[in-house]
Parts: structure tokens; sequence; C-alpha cells
């Protein structure tokens, strides 16, 4: 028999009983579109998370830091206390920088200075998370900027920044100490054309701030050493070169950071704190600056996602710290695996119970056929062929249902998606991602459970004695 | 006499036996019947009901298997093919014409004439042309669209006879096929299957219980308690012949 005869007779006998064949096929649908739904909720999630992963620089970068107390980076401690100069400590330096170059496997090193600062415009005064980068690094970081915007200018005297979308929401009115949190109304700064006053040194500013008030009435208490040294701190003015690109309230890796030249940034800070330890520096027991210049982390690319964990570990028994997303997304690949099988699994059952409808509906139809099959056999109906048609019959229910199902399910998403885009801000992509292969193995899953689910009864049927079948009337 | 040498035994049956065993008692549908039919013959089995005619008929049909003895059709030993052999023996040897029709309900009288040839995969157009010759055949061309019931039983029973020799089959089986059709109707079936199966040379071997359809055939089994009691030659074609070559 022909395989287009084998499937016009299966199509007819699924036409002849409508309703049946609708209500079977209701079944699938449902189960397929569940599996597939409750997918896509795990993938959108999985999505997501690999987005955020590309922003911060992919899956092929590596973070590595010294290994120290965890009082070294924050910025405002000058190190007094448990920095004693032990040989286990290790910084990243120009030196490691060289020395991490020259590693195998790496394409590129970069050190990135993170310090943070305040900035002052107008009445307004706020934190910036500031991080200066190598240009090539900044270029890797793959920042969206708002258009006519551009990067910082290693060659620049002055600093230029770039400034996250979400960076405006630190900044908060100096007399009143509300921002944009408590207000819900925007600071009035547009950085794109306004100037700053940048304070690099945070603890000058803010006891020059407080000497005017506080300090009159302590000197006379007889305050020694602190208060006399009120000198106000250099504001530099600088402007801001780019802005990242979105709203205030979408979210993405940069939005509240600000990026300058590690250089610029670097020699602004070494004129400024001439003499001084360097806030966030490393001192020796006697307050003295570190011989060398510390870098808050070095970013390393490695040349291939495979290398990286190998990488890792090779500079991890240099004696740093090491964290990469490779890392992160191993750990995260484990949860969404667990994530999505408890969903995939829930959605099964209900593919499941529609399979037994299936078997159901075969088996019914079987009996209501028994004589027609045995007319079949009789007149020449080969057993491969009854087999093949009832076979096909269950697939083409299961067929119709996946079909049906992934439609269901695309609208069921972009449902889902449009419910949540509207409701809460800050979710960068999709809650719910359909990717091509989900929507086929989804389509074949179900054949295939259609196929299994009738195979029984198929097989029940090619074994009905045709005797039988013509005898009963 | 001569002829009987030129035409070929196509039916060979040898000492064929059938027990049914219905609790603890014995049945002897067939009790050791032998017999040959040649090629080209119409053959009539009669007795009274429950004599084993049916069963006779399903063996030589490889519908069922024998207790004990040969079947051997066209050469072939069907008591020893598979089901799926059997199928294919079917197939390509055998139509089968029903008492109660069956018709496939869901299909108009041409689907149901094309059906044997759909199993052997021939293509639709093909199928379609030799289903229309067959039903003009069997003078039903103004009801080829018809669904079997919107038919007469008389109509139907010729959609099986235009089915069973749609394939050219060297041999038709048919079981009773006027046993649910009146007298008059029984008889116009009859004529047209005597008629076709002449035109054709095709071998028929029909099972009834009626003594004057019987006549239509050219030899009659008479069948008692699953024994042959006798065999009849009917005179009828022997005096055509005749007449044939007179002319
Ligand atoms: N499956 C079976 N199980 C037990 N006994 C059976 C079976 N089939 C037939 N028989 C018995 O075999 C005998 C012959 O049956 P068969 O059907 O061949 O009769 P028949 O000559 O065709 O009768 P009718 O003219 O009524 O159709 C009967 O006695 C019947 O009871
Ligand atoms: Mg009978």
């Amino acid at each position: 028999m022909r395989w287009i005869d084998l499937l016009r007779m299966s199509i007819s006998s699924l036409r002849r009983r409508k309703l049946r064949t609708f209500l079977t096929v209701l079944g699938v649908v449902i189960g397929t579109a569940s599996i597939v739904v409750m997918i896509s909720l795990g993938l959108g999630l999985q999505q997501s998370m690999y987005e955020e992963v590309e922003q911060s620089g992919g899956t092929t970068s590596l973070t590595v830091t010294g290994k120290m107390g965890d009082g070294m980076y924050t910025s405002y401690s000058y190190g007094m206390d448990g920095t004693s100069e032990e040989p286990s400590q290790k910084y990243v330096t120009d030196d490691l920088i060289e020395e991490l170059r020259g590693l195998e496997h790496v394409k590129s090193a970069n050190p990135v200075l993170n310090v943070s600062a305040l900035a002052l415009k107008g009445r307004y005064i706020g934190y910036l998370d500031l991080y200066g980068m190598t240009p090539e690094e900044l270029k890797l970081r793959n920042i969206e900027l708002e258009p006519g915007g551009r990067l910082p200018d290693p060659d620049s005297a002055e600093l230029e920044l770039v400034v996250g979308n979400g960076v405006i929401t630190n900044f908060y009115e100096e007399s009143t100490g509300r921002g944009y949190w408590e207000t819900g109304e925007l600071p009035d700064i547009d950085f794109k054309t306004d100037q700053l006053f940048l304070i690099l040194d945070q603890d000058a500013y803010y006891s020059s701030q407080n000497s005017p008030s506080v300090g009159l009435e302590e000197n006379t208490g007889g305050e020694t050493g602190t208060v006399t040294q009120t000198k106000a701190p250099k504001k530099h003015v600088v402007h801001a070169c780019g802005v990242v690109a979105g709203g205030v309230d979408s979210y993405n890796s940069n939005s509240y950071s600000v990026f300058c030249d590690i250089n610029v940034l670097k020699s602004t800070l070494q004129k400024e704190f001439r003499g001084r330890a360097i806030p966030g520096q490393p001192t020796t027991k006697s307050g003295k600056p570190y011989r060398q210049f510390v870098y808050s982390s070095a970013s390393v690319q490695a040349d291939d996602m495979d290398h990286v964990e190998e990488l890792a570990d090779t500079i991890r028994s240099m004696g740093y710290d090491v964290s990469t997303n490779i890392e992160y997304i191993n750990s995260m690949k484990k949860q969404f695996a667990m994530v999505q099988g408890v969903l995939g699994g829930i959605g099964a059952v209900s593919l499941f119970v529609a399979a037994i409808g299936i078997t159901n509906t075969m088996m019914m139809s079987i009996y209501e056929r028994t004589k027609e099959i045995g007319v079949m056999k009789v007149i020449g109906c080969s057993l491969k062929n009854i087999r093949q048609m009832f076979l096909l019959e269950a697939a083409f229910i299961g067929f119709m249902g996946g079909v049906v199902g992934n439609i269901l399910s695309f609208i069921m998403s972009a449902a889902v998606n449009f419910v949540v885009s509207g409701e809460s801000m800050g979710v960068s992509g999709k809650l719910s991602y359909i990717p091509p292969w989900l929507a086929l193995a989804a389509l074949g899953f179900a054949v295939l459970v259609g196929m299994a689910a009738g195979y029984f009864p198929a097989l029940r049927a090619m074994r009905l004695s045709p005797l039988a079948a013509i005898r009963n009337e | 006499m001569e002829r009987e040498e030129n035409v070929k035994t196509i039916i060979t049956v040898s000492n064929l036996y059938k027990l049914y065993r219905v609790g603890d008692s014995c049945v002897r549908a067939l009790d050791g019947v032998s017999f040959e039919i040649r090629e080209g013959e119409f053959c009539a089995i009669v007795g009274t009901s429950g004599s084993g005619k049916s069963t006779l008929l399903n063996m030589l049909a490889g519908l069922e298997k024998p207790t004990k003895g040969e079947i051997i059709i066209n050469g072939c030993h069907i008591e020893k093919l598979k089901e799926d052999e059997l199928v294919r023996f079917r197939r390509e040897n055998v139509g089968f014409i029903f008492q109660s029709f069956h018709l496939i309900g869901t299909m108009n009288a041409v689907e149901n004439v094309a059906l044997p040839l759909n199993f052997r995969g021939e293509a639709r157009k093909v199928r379609k042309a030799k289903a229309e010759r067959m039903l003009d055949l069997v003078n039903l061309s103004k009801h080829k669209k018809h669904m079997p019931n919107q038919m007469s039983g008389g109509q139907q029973q010729r959609v099986g006879v235009a089915r069973a020799l749609v394939t050219d089959p060297k041999i038709i089986f048919a079981d009773e096929p006027t046993g649910n059709l009146d007298s008059h109707t029984s008889e116009e079936v009859m004529g047209l299957m005597q008629k076709v199966v002449r035109e054709q040379g095709r071998t028929l071997v029909m099972v009834t219980h009626d003594d004057h359809l019987a006549e239509y055939a050219d030899r009659v089994f008479h069948i008692i308690d699953g024994k042959i009691v006798k065999i009849e030659e009917n005179l009828r074609r022997e005096r055509e012949d005749i007449k044939d070559e007179t002319d």
C-alpha cells in the first residue's frame, strides 16, 4: 500500500469521528502546550542569565583579584588595621598583568581600578562607583551607549566618564537628603551636557563639610589632630563623554557604574594624593603606600571557553582569587536543569494523560471497526499495513495536537511576556522563551507519544482474526 | 472428454479434517474431505445448515487452519503459510464475496471496489479506472457515487462481486452470496456471477444451501456432517459447450 493512501485512509477515519478526534487532540494540545510553556519559562530565565553574562564580559572572561583580608578594597579604609605585610598577600599590580599576559590561553589581560567617588552638580550630590579601565577592556565590555556617546579618550588630560543609565538615581539633594527613590522625581541633571565636580578624596570633603559647624564647636573643646587638617579636597571638573543606553528603569550590568580611562584615573589619583596613601591602596605597617600601584582586579580573557577553568586553576595556583562566569553559569545551569526538569515533568504528566486518551480513542475505534478490519484482511490488506494505518492515525492525532499545542504555547508565551513586561520593571529579556528547537522537539515528542499510545491498539488490530471479525454480525 | 486433459487442476484438497473442541465434546466440522477443482470451473458446495460448508470454504481461503490434511491451491500448500503470507496469497489469487456484503460503510461504490487495488499499491487513477470498469460490468454505472447505505441489497452485492473481481483473481470464493437477497435478486446476482466467471474464465467456489441456485454451477458438492457425499456434474455446461462447438 502506498504511503499516501495509508495517510488518506487514516485521516478519513479520523474525520469520520470528528468530535472524538477533536477531544483527543485537545488532550494532546494541552499536554504539549504545558510542556512547552513550562520549559520556555526555564529557558527564559536561562536566556536572561546568558544575556547578563554576555554583558559582563561573556563566558571567556576571568576576574583576578588579590588575596587579602576582605577589608582591603573597601575604598574608605586606609588599611590601618589588619594590613600587615605578610608574604601571602597578593596584589594585582602591573607586574602581575604582565605575568598574566604571558600565560597560556590568555588572549588579553587588563587591570581594573575601582574607586568610589562623590559627584556634585548644583544642589545634588551623588555617589559614583567609578571603574577605571583600559580602552581595550572598555571595548570588550560591549557597553551600549546612547547615540552621540563615545568611550573615554585615553589621551585626554581630564577624566572623561561613561555614565550608567541608572546612576542618576544615586543623586540626591544635598540639603534635604532626598533623592529619586524618595521623591520619585529625577534630579535635574543631564549627563550629556552638564559638567560635574568629581571628588576623589571623600574623607577630606566630609571633614571640610563638617568643620564649619561641628569643627567650630569642637575646636573650643580642644580637639586635636583630625580636625586641623580640613583642607578642602580638589574638585575635578569632569564631563560625560557617553551615557549607557536605556531608561532609568531598564537594568543592565552597566546601569549603576561609571567608567573612565584607567591611566587618567590613576594619574589623577596619584597627583591628588601625592605623598599620601591613596584610598584603597594597601599600605605598609608604617602607613606608607605600597611601592607599586595596586589595582582592584585584573580582567583576563581566555582564548576559548573550554580553557577558562584550566586557566582559572593556573592563576589560583599563583595565589590569586579568580572568579569566572563559567563557574556561575555552571552552577546556574545545574539549577536551571532542575527547574526545567520539574517544570517539564509537570507538563509531561499532562501529556501522559493525553497519551492515555489517545490509546483509549484508538481502542474504541478498533472495537467499532472490527468488522471493517476483518474484511480488509480477507480482501488482502497486509498486517503491516493495518498496523501502519492505526499507528499513523495515532501519530496524526499527536501531530495535530503538537502543532496546535505549539501555536497555543507561542500565544501563551507572548501573553506571559506581555503581562510581565507591563507589570514589573527591571526584568531584562523575556520570562518565557521558546526557541525553534523546543517547538520542533515538542512536536516530535507529541508525534512519538501518539505513536507509542497507538502502538498497543495497532498491534491489537493487526492480530484480530479476520474470521472472527467477519462472523461478527 | 479430451478437453479435460488440457484443463489444469487449481485446487487440490486431500484428507481435510477440522475438529472443534467445545468443552469436553469434539465437533467434527470436516471429516476427511478430498476433491479437486479445475481451472475455470464453477463449483457449488451444498448442504444443510451446520454441515461444514463455511468451514470448508474458510479453509480454502486460508482464513482458518485445518486440523489435518492438505490444501494445494495453484501449487501452493496454503495450510503451511503464515498469516501474513496468507494475506499476500489472498491479495494475489483470491477474491471474496460475503453473504452480508461487508462493504466499507464510509466509502462509496467506486472506493469500495477499488479497495483491494489500494492494498496492492496501485496508483489512484488506475484504481479508479479499473473500479469504474468493474461497476459498469455489474450494471451499476449509475450508482458509482452511492454509499452502501444508499443502495439496495442486490446492488450492494453487485458492488461486492465487482470488488471480488477487480484484482483479476484466479479464484473467487463466495459464502452464500445470495443469502441475504430475495429469490428474484438472487437469480439476478447468480446470473451475473455466472456470466462474468464464464467470460473471464475464473474459478468460482460458492457455498449455498439452495439446491436451485446450485444449478448455476458446473459441479455441485453435496456435503453432510463434514463429509462430501456426492459430486454432481451439471450437464448444462456440457450442453452449452456442445452447442458452442456446433455453431
Ligand atoms: N469456532 C467454532 N467452534 C466450535 N464449533 C464450530 C466453530 N465453527 C463452526 N463450528 C461447528 O462446525 C460445524 C460446521 O459449521 P459451519 O459454519 O461450517 O456450517 P455451515 O455449513 O456453514 O452452516 P450454515 O449453512 O448454517 O452456514 C457446526 O456444527 C458448527 O457448530
Ligand atoms: Mg455457513
